[in-house]
């Protein structure tokens, strides 16, 4: 690169055009200009050149890979830990396929499967086995097998730092819907198979990413009518993913006030969570707690205090009249968290908010003087006085058709964590 | 080096940019292998639920239409007489017609996502009804001469069904408000106002029984026992005829009774008849039935 002659043609390299011949008459002159050319070509380069090697060093930043230097040995070390989950089995292994005893679940993501079996402490020093890998499979003990609104359960995630250095992890949740279309024949007949002796219908199960994704797999499967509503599958997923929430935390659930009763602490409503492993854990497993819910009603959610309205636990613990009253609060109670939560994703909590008030009562509302508001500013609101019978009960019906629509809709999903070195 | 340089320089224009651009896409594609190799430099972890399908229960009239059409009002016990499944009275020997001492009243248990229920009834005793409530099965005609030709033969009415257990029902427009799930060989059209048939079982209910009345009647319920105590306490100045009457059904649904849907749609035929106490009442009064169904997994 140091070769005069070498740099001057990479300049030439990136010259657009030998088209047009410089005048003869006056070949210093000539030789000036092509120098300068070849200069701010030069230049060009170099910044392409540098971006690149920035891109570059950057992947290397983000890689989180350490080289470490022993004496003689080189290692190299990817992330800091293991990620590991135990318990007696994994869920609705029938629908995954299986490969010489294992499972192994196929999806758009990637490729899950039962970990490997090893032995590890947690950091009580008791002794456990877990399963490890990649792209593992959570296992659970006891569990409802199938899962509707109020149904709730805890993630067996766990991870074992390689290194007895104190780390980060960032840990990210994602819902991810699946649809079972029945499969049907020339005349529009379900078809069937038999399993275990009993006649049931023969489906295939599909990723609901968007509508040509149901589109294409009603078609596959004969089945138009799944095809005709490909937009109500797309919206149930769409729900699903607002009405499953997560926390850090168990509640306070058997209170003596059964007022005071509330399920949940730290609600995850970023869906990341950060957390920090103090030094000196190496190869202990150390529990990772995330609890999921799947909220029954909007009551759980949407009340500031105690309401004879609400039917069923609070999902975080009721606000006192003191913080009622000091709004917004700092630092934010959890309350204030989930009810910021339901403003903030109305399109995946709530079916057809957007359709709550209609005709005169909508344009009044609207056109509030002198500040006129948006419908969501006034579905906000509503929220914010959810005391009033009326504002509760609409906007409950919008809350509850959103799960009917899940139920009919959606018939497996999936909880997906990604775990990462946090900086 | 120069040699190259020199075969670089004498390519055509068009080769230039082509060569250009494949040296700038391999220099970008090297830099490029290690920042995907981050993506796969974080562990995943998944887990499958299945979603329950929502369970809902509902009591309508007939075809699920909406219950403002189960109508029990207005039962003139001297002035009812017996039709033809086609509404012209029947008559007896001498051209009259036929005093009649039974009404039919056709309704429906319909929902989703369930094994079972339980179906019950509780009226009160005023007019000293009796009741009894007997499965039905609907088709769409009344003989193979009413269908189109290529009618499957489970829609009309199966030839020599005593034409006493045939009720008719006309459809009623704008009738789907309440209940609005569609099952699979029964489903409804808006605004349709045909007529539906319905043929009642030649049995009641089998599984149906009265918890607090004894004897072959409908009353008197019995007092003293945890019902009563339930509705009333320890009072005991209540009139007899006041106290409810508790029938109750537990109903296992088939698997042929439940579409791919998961839905199901059952048709049952409320019989109130009287007779000979009836006409020592001198007094119109009046009844009040509840029917209310609960889902069971049985």
């Amino acid at each position: 690169m140091n070769d005069n002659n070498l740099k001057y043609n990479i300049g030439e390299l990136a010259h657009a055009s030998a088209s047009y011949p410089p005048p003869p008459s006056d070949k210093q002159k000539e030789s000036e200009q092509n120098r300068r050319k070849s200069l701010v070509k030069l230049i060009i380069i170099g910044i392409m050149l540098l971006i690149v090697i920035i891109v570059s060093a950057l992947s290397w930043f983000t890689m989180n890979t350490q080289v470490e230097s022993s004496g003689m040995n080189i290692k190299t070390a990817t992330l800091p830990f293991d990620i590991a989950t135990k318990g007696a089995s994994i869920r609705n292994t029938d629908i995954m396929s299986t490969s010489d005893g294992k499972y192994i679940l196929n999806t758009r993501n990637g490729i899950y499967s039962e970990g490997k079996l090893g032995t590890f402490e947690n950091q009580a020093g008791t002794s456990g086995t877990y399963y490890t890998g990649d792209s593992i499979l959570l296992r659970y003990d006891t569990g409802a097998s199938e899962i509707g609104p109020d149904d709730s359960g805890e993630l067996s995630l766990y991870v074992i730092p390689k290194s007895d250095d104190a780390m980060k992890v960032k840990v990210s949740l994602n819902v991810v819907a699946f649809a079972e279309i029945e499969k049907k024949d020339a005349q529009g007949k379900t078809v069937t198979k038999v399993v275990d002796g009993k006649t049931v219908p023969d489906t295939v199960l599909v990723e609901i990413t968007d509508e040509a994704a149901i589109r294409t797999a009603a078609a596959n499967a004969g089945n138009t009518e799944v095809a005709d509503s490909a937009s109500d599958y797309v919206s149930a997923a769409n729900y699903l993913k607002g009405h499953i929430m997560f926390f850090g935390g168990r509640g306070d659930t058997t209170n003596e006030t059964e007022s005071l009763r509330y399920s949940y602490v730290t609600p995850y409503t970023t869906r990341t969570i950060s957390k920090s492993i103090t030094a000196n854990n190496e190869g202990k497993a150390i529990q990772v707690p995330i609890y999921w819910m799947w909220t029954n009603t909007l009551g759980q959610i949407a009340f500031k205090k105690n309401n004879s309205l609400r039917n069923g636990m609070p999902v975080v613990a009721d606000m006192t009249d003191a913080q009622i009253a000091a709004i917004p609060n700092d630092p934010v109670t959890d309350k204030e968290k989930v009810i910021q939560y339901l403003k903030d994703n109305k399109n995946s909590v709530l079916k057809d908010w957007n359709d709550i008030l209609t005709g005169d009562e909508l344009l009044q509302t609207l056109n509030t003087n002198p500040n006129p508001k948006t419908i969501s500013e006034v579905v906000d609101g509503l929220i914010d006085n959810i005391d009033n019978t009326n504002n509760f009960n609409r906007l409950s019906e919008c809350y509850n058709a959103a799960d009917f629509l899940i139920g009919t809709k959606v018939a497996y999903f999936m909880i997906e964590v990604t775990v990462e070195a946090d900086t | 080096m120069k040699k190259i340089i020199k075969k670089f320089k004498e390519l055509p224009l068009s080769k230039k940019i082509q060569l250009s651009a494949a040296v700038f896409m391999t220099m970008v594609f090297i830099t490029a292998i290690p920042v995907y190799a981050w993506f796969t430099n974080q562990k995943k972890a998944a887990e499958m639920f299945k979603v329950m399908y929502p369970n809902a229960l509902y009591i309508n009239a007939a075809h699920r239409e909406d219950r403002i059409n189960f109508e029990l009002d207005g039962i003139d016990v001297d002035n009812t007489y017996a039709e033809r499944p086609d509404g012209t009275l029947l008559t007896d020997g001498d051209g009259k017609p036929i005093k009649k001492t039974k009404k039919y009243y056709i309704f429906s248990v319909s929902g989703s996502n369930a094994n079972g229920y339980i179906l019950q009834m509780a009226h009160t005793n005023n007019n000293l009804f009796n009741y009894k409530i007997y499965d039905a099965t609907q088709y769409d005609y009344l003989t193979g001469a009413d269908a189109p030709d290529d009618t499957p033969t489970d829609k009309i009415v199966p030839s020599g069904t005593d034409t006493e257990r045939i009720i008719p029902y006309t459809l009623h427009a704008d009738s789907h408000n309440e209940n609005t799930i569609q099952v699979v060989g029964d489903e409804y059209v808006d605004g349709e106002t045909s007529t539906k048939y319905y043929v009642r079982a030649e049995n009641t209910v089998s599984s149906g029984e009265y918890k607090n009345v004894s004897g072959n009647k409908s009353y008197p319920a019995n007092t003293g026992n945890k019902y009563y105590t339930k509705t009333y306490g320890s009072n005991t100045n209540v009139d007899t005829y006041s106290v409810p009457s508790y029938w109750q059904a537990r109903v296992t649904l088939q698997n042929t009774e439940i579409d791919g849907n998961k839905q199901f749609c059952k048709y049952y035929i409320l019989e109130v008849s009287w007779g000979s106490e009836q006409d020592t009442q001198e007094d119109k009064e009046t009844d009040m039935i509840y029917f209310s169904v609960e889902r069971t997994n049985g």
